[in-house]
Parts: structure tokens; sequence; C-alpha cells
């Protein structure tokens, strides 16, 4: 197993182990960070935490909730002494391009977007978890170490505060 | 019927409004055109962020990140030993024989704290297997040994207590003893009672140091995650302590012990020295320095002094009686002339020369993401996607280490690379 040969020091199977989990575990470090460059800095710590703590790592299918459990905490650890960009999320792309005329995003998408990014780092992590890799209430809760309904709870504020900045922007435009 | 709330709402979009007492309100939301329409406009809002971040990033660039990291991390040289043995504390440690028991099940640590252990919705489950599409080679699913609460308890929690962690919730009150802390109270003459802050010698040598549980993490209000102000040093540094020799911390990866000097101990050779006759040691030295300075600033004649008068000679500048005092302009040149060097710019004088270059393959193409390593400063550049790189070094031939993004990605070649001023570009040709 892939898992094993990594905990035993195998370099070349810890790559390959976190090659597989490359792109979610990106996401999680951009809705986490709201912006590219901490994504990619929460990404290096990640990965170098992980080799690190890989002989501890749960023996299970899949490392990505492992991973997406250390992105979260070292995102957490580093928030109080990390300056945040006031440029985030809301303000650019998710890939960093900032908005321009010629973007195909929609005035809905653009909104939700900035409401999404206006949300407390758990609840845009809980509700990336569920949106963008399909988690189930129970997986997530899991993942997050809270109760279903706890999730379920924040998943409904999140919705609804991004849709009540939607409707404020609308209301605007 | 009233409407839908939001959590209702929200869960009958994610298709989590599944138990017996919710058939009521399906079939209200079935039949209400306003809950329809606040349903709807959650699943547009769920649809826009998921278009937005269906973009995956460039990939070569999320490997090249990790390979740089695990690359960092590679330079550790394990000993003979490393593996599971690190992990003999630890029940995470898969067993060989599939066949054998899996460990009992631990406590959860506070980072992980379930509410209600009993309740099914939050016991330990299997991941559904769409998350890893990597690994679906095996017909029976691997068994779940462990949570999440190993891992935080190796990443945070700190060495292993046979204390328990407190209630959720629930501070620690002023009344909460340990077993066995020796009593701290003593009563005075009128029958009142003192607490008395135990000396060190009072404490068991076995009792861990209760500053320790500074270090450890409290549960959030909230109950998202735990408090974490600062991680202890041996954390940071990527240590553990060894719960079998107290003083002793271990390589989370490499598993080498290293003993940190005490907190309070004299340097080695340092002798004992009361601190006021250090300051006034230090203070003459201050003093005929600063004389020393005085008098060369004047550049008063041994024996010369200056008379001021008082009373009917104030009006008088004062002269000197003794002595030749030479009176210069601002124009006189100095007696002694001082070779000033040229001055130069900092930058020209510190500044490393900067070699840059190319690295293709043997065919010729330029090769992105190799990582190029100085290996006297471990000063490190990587090729972007034209192949191109620029390293500074001191100057002189060094050894540079070039490590091929390409097969596997541990592959590393090294090259004598000489760094001069002015030097033509480089180029590298990896087989």
């Amino acid at each position: 197993m892939l898992l094993h040969k990594a905990q035993r020091g195998d370099l070349a199977a810890a790559l390959e182990l976190f090659r597989a989990h490359r792109v979610p575990l990106w996401r999680a470090c951009l809705v986490l960070t709201q912006h590219p460059r901490e994504a990619e800095r929460l990404f290096e710590e990640t990965i170098e935490h992980a080799t690190r703590e890989l002989p501890g790592a749960p023996a299970q299918r899949s490392l990505l909730p492992w991973l997406a459990r250390l992105a979260r905490e070292l995102d957490a650890n580093g928030a109080a002494m990390r300056p945040r960009d006031p440029s985030g999320l809301g303000a650019d792309r998710p890939d960093g391009r900032p908005w321009d005329e010629t973007s195909s995003e929609t005035p809905v998408e653009r909104h939700a977007l900035h409401g999404f990014s206006l949300l407390e780092p758990d609840d845009r992590w809980l509700l990336a978890l569920r949106l963008l890799e399909r988690l189930s209430y129970e997986d997530i809760a899991q993942v997050a170490g809270v109760p279903a309904e706890r999730v379920a709870e924040r998943l409904a504020f999140a919705r609804d505060q991004i849709d009540r900045e939607v409707d404020a922007e609308e209301r605007a435009a | 019927m009233s409407h839908l709330s939001i959590e209702e709402l929200s869960a009958s979009l994610d298709g989590a409004l599944t138990d017996p007492d919710s058939q009521e309100r399906i079939a209200h939301l079935a039949s209400c055109v306003l809950c329809q329409e606040q349903q709807a406009r959650y699943a547009l809002h769920d649809g826009a962020l998921r278009r937005l971040f269906q973009q995956p990033p460039d990939e070569r660039v999320l490997d090249s990140l990790a390979r740089g990291v695990i690359e960092r991390l590679a330079r550790f040289t394990p000993p003979e030993n490393v593996g599971p043995a690190t992990l003999a504390q630890d029940a995470t440690a898969t067993p060989a024989d599939p066949a054998q028991p899996l460990p009992p099940a631990r406590e959860p640590s506070r980072g992980m704290l379930r509410l209600g252990t009993d309740d099914p919705a939050v016991a330990p489950l299997e991941l559904a297997p769409r998350l890893d599409t990597e690994h679906k080679s095996t017909s029976r699913p691997e068994p779940l040994v462990e949570s999440y609460d190993a891992f935080n308890d190796i990443a945070y929690a700190g060495p292993s207590s046979p204390r328990l962690p407190p209630l959720p919730g629930r501070a620690p009150e002023k009344g909460d003893r340990r077993e066995g802390s020796p009593t701290t109270k003593k009563e005075y003459r009128h029958g009142g009672v003192r607490r008395d802050t135990p000396t060190p010698t009072e404490r068991p040598r076995e009792q861990p140091d209760p500053r320790a549980d500074r270090a450890k993490a409290a549960p959030r209000a909230d109950g998202f995650g735990v408090k974490r102000a600062q991680e202890p040093a041996w954390a940071r540094l990527g240590f553990q302590p060894d719960p079998h020799e107290p003083g002793v911390y271990r390589d989370a990866l490499t598993g080498a012990a290293i003993t940190p000097p005490p907190v309070h101990g004299r340097r080695p050779g340092a002798t004992r020295r009361s601190s006021s006759r250090r300051t006034v040691v230090f203070a003459s030295l201050a003093l005929a320095a600063g004389l020393a300075a005085v008098a060369l600033a004047t550049r008063l004649p041994t024996g010369a002094h200056l008379s001021v008068g008082f009373g009917r000679d104030a009006h008088r500048a004062p002269t000197a009686t003794q002595g030749a005092i030479e009176v210069r302009s601002a124009t006189t040149p100095p007696p002694v002339d001082v070779a000033v060097p040229p001055a130069t710019p900092p930058s020209a004088a510190l500044e490393e020369p900067r070699l840059c270059g190319l690295v293709v393959d043997a065919k010729g193409r330029p090769v992105s993401g190799a990582l190029l390593t100085v290996a006297s400063t471990i000063t490190q550049a990587r090729t972007g996607a034209d192949g191109r790189f620029c390293l500074q070094a001191p100057a002189g031939t060094q050894l540079v280490e070039v490590l091929d993004p390409r097969g596997s990605g541990t592959t590393a070649h090294q090259l004598q690379l000489s760094f001069v001023p002015g030097a033509p570009e480089a180029r590298v040709v990896l087989p």
C-alpha cells in the first residue's frame, strides 16, 4: 500500500500520495486564504507538515480529509500573525486575475463570490467541502470534528448570508 | 402551515431532509411557491460557486510546489530504525497482518471532541468511495484503524499525558486538583488559610509541570476546532517529546534525538560575578573612553586651560593663559591627512554574481520546474515555463544540484557552474 511505503520514509510514495489530492487540497487552501499567493504558501505548509506527520496519518482510503483538516489547522494558526490582503477573493477571480469587462462570469457569480468571501473561514471551509468536494453532512462532521447537526446549521447560515449579500448587491445595482 | 426555515431549506437542497418527521415539510415545499423560490436562489448561488471554483490551477505549479517541499525535507538522513519504530507509542500504526485485531479506540482529543459519542451521526465512519478514485483497486474496504484524533494528538496536543482532557465547555475550576498533588494550604494562627505557592522541591519529579498546559489547546466556544495561540517550540521545530525519556525530543521524521540545554542553565565557563561589579567596570571603561574622545576632539595640548572672567571682566572673551592654543579657521586643513577611500555603493560591494541560464533536455526543449540548488549556500531557483533560471552565489566555481522534475521527480544531477560577474548565459542539458 502506498501509505505504508510513505510511512516508512519512501518519499516517492509520499509524492504520489499527495499528487492524488493536490487539486482538492489547492481548492481548500484557496477557500481558506482567499488569495492565490496565500493559498500557495498554505499548500506548501500543508504538504510539508503532512510529510512530517505522515507516520501518524490515519490508515484510511483517502488522505484528503486528513489533509484538509491539516490545512484548516495551519491556516487557523497563521491567521492571527498574517496580515490579510484586503483585495482578496471577493475582489479578484478565484484564479487571481482581476475582474474585467471581458469576464465571462455573470453578475450572480460575482455577487455570490463576494458574499462567500465575507463568510467566516470555518463557514467557507464547510461550504466548500459540501459544494466542491460533495461530502455528505456526516463526512463533513467527521472531518471538522463537530456534530452533523452543527454542520447543517452552519451550512444554512452560510447560504443565507450569501443570499442576503447577493440580494443587497442586486438592489444596489 | 408555516414556511420552511433556512436550515430545512438548506438540508432539503443537500438531500439531508430525510427523517420521518420532515415528511410534512417536504410536502409543504412541493406546494409552496415562496419556499421553492428561496430554495432556487440557494441552488443558484451554489451552482455559481461551483462553476467559479471548478477551474483547477496549473498542475505543474502544484507539482513543483509539493516537490520542492518534499525535496527540502529529503535532506534529512533518516536512521535505520525510522518508520514504525517511531510509532510504537501511537495506535495509528497499521498492523502488518490484516487479520490482527485492531487496537481499541482511544479517547477523543480536545481538538476532536464529539458531543455525545453514542450518536451514530458522529460515530467514526468511512468516507464515501467517490472521494478516492485513485485507490479503487481493493475490493474489500480498508479498515478504519483510527480517526483523526491520533493525528491531532501528535501534531498539537503535546506529550502524552495520563490526564484526561477537561469536559467541553467547562473551564478548569480553582478547586480542581490533580491526584497526588501536595497540599499547598497552610493555616495561620488565627485560623485563616492561605494558599502557598509550592516550591520546585515540593513538587514530585514525576508530576508534569502545570505550565505545560499552556501549550495545550482548548476547545473554541463555537465548537469549531481549538484555540491555538502559539505552538510550543518543539512543535514548531518538528520535534516530539519522547514519552519514555523525559527531556529528550525526537525528530518527527527521522527519529533522531536531541537534548536541549536546561532553560535556566549557565553558559559553560561563565564565572560567577556580581552584576554591580560588572556595572562599575563597564561604567569606568565608558567614562575613560569618553574623556579620551573629548581630548582628541578639542586637541588641547597638555597643561593648557581656559580662564573665564566674572564681574567686571565678564565682557572679555575667554582667553588662554597657559600653553598655546592654535586657533584655526574653518577652512584650515587638518594637520594629519587622512586617506579616505572613495565611496562605493554598498550594493556593488556585497552583491554576489548572478548567473542566468537555460535548462533543456536532450532534444533541446526547455525543462520547466527544474530545481537548481547551490550546494554551499542552499540558494535555490526554479526554472520557468521557458526553462530559464537565475541564481546568485559567491564568486567562483560552485557545485549546483539540479533536480529533474520529469519522471519520479527525485532524480538529481550535479554540475559545476562558474559564478563571475558578467558571465555568459549557462546552458544545462539534462539527459
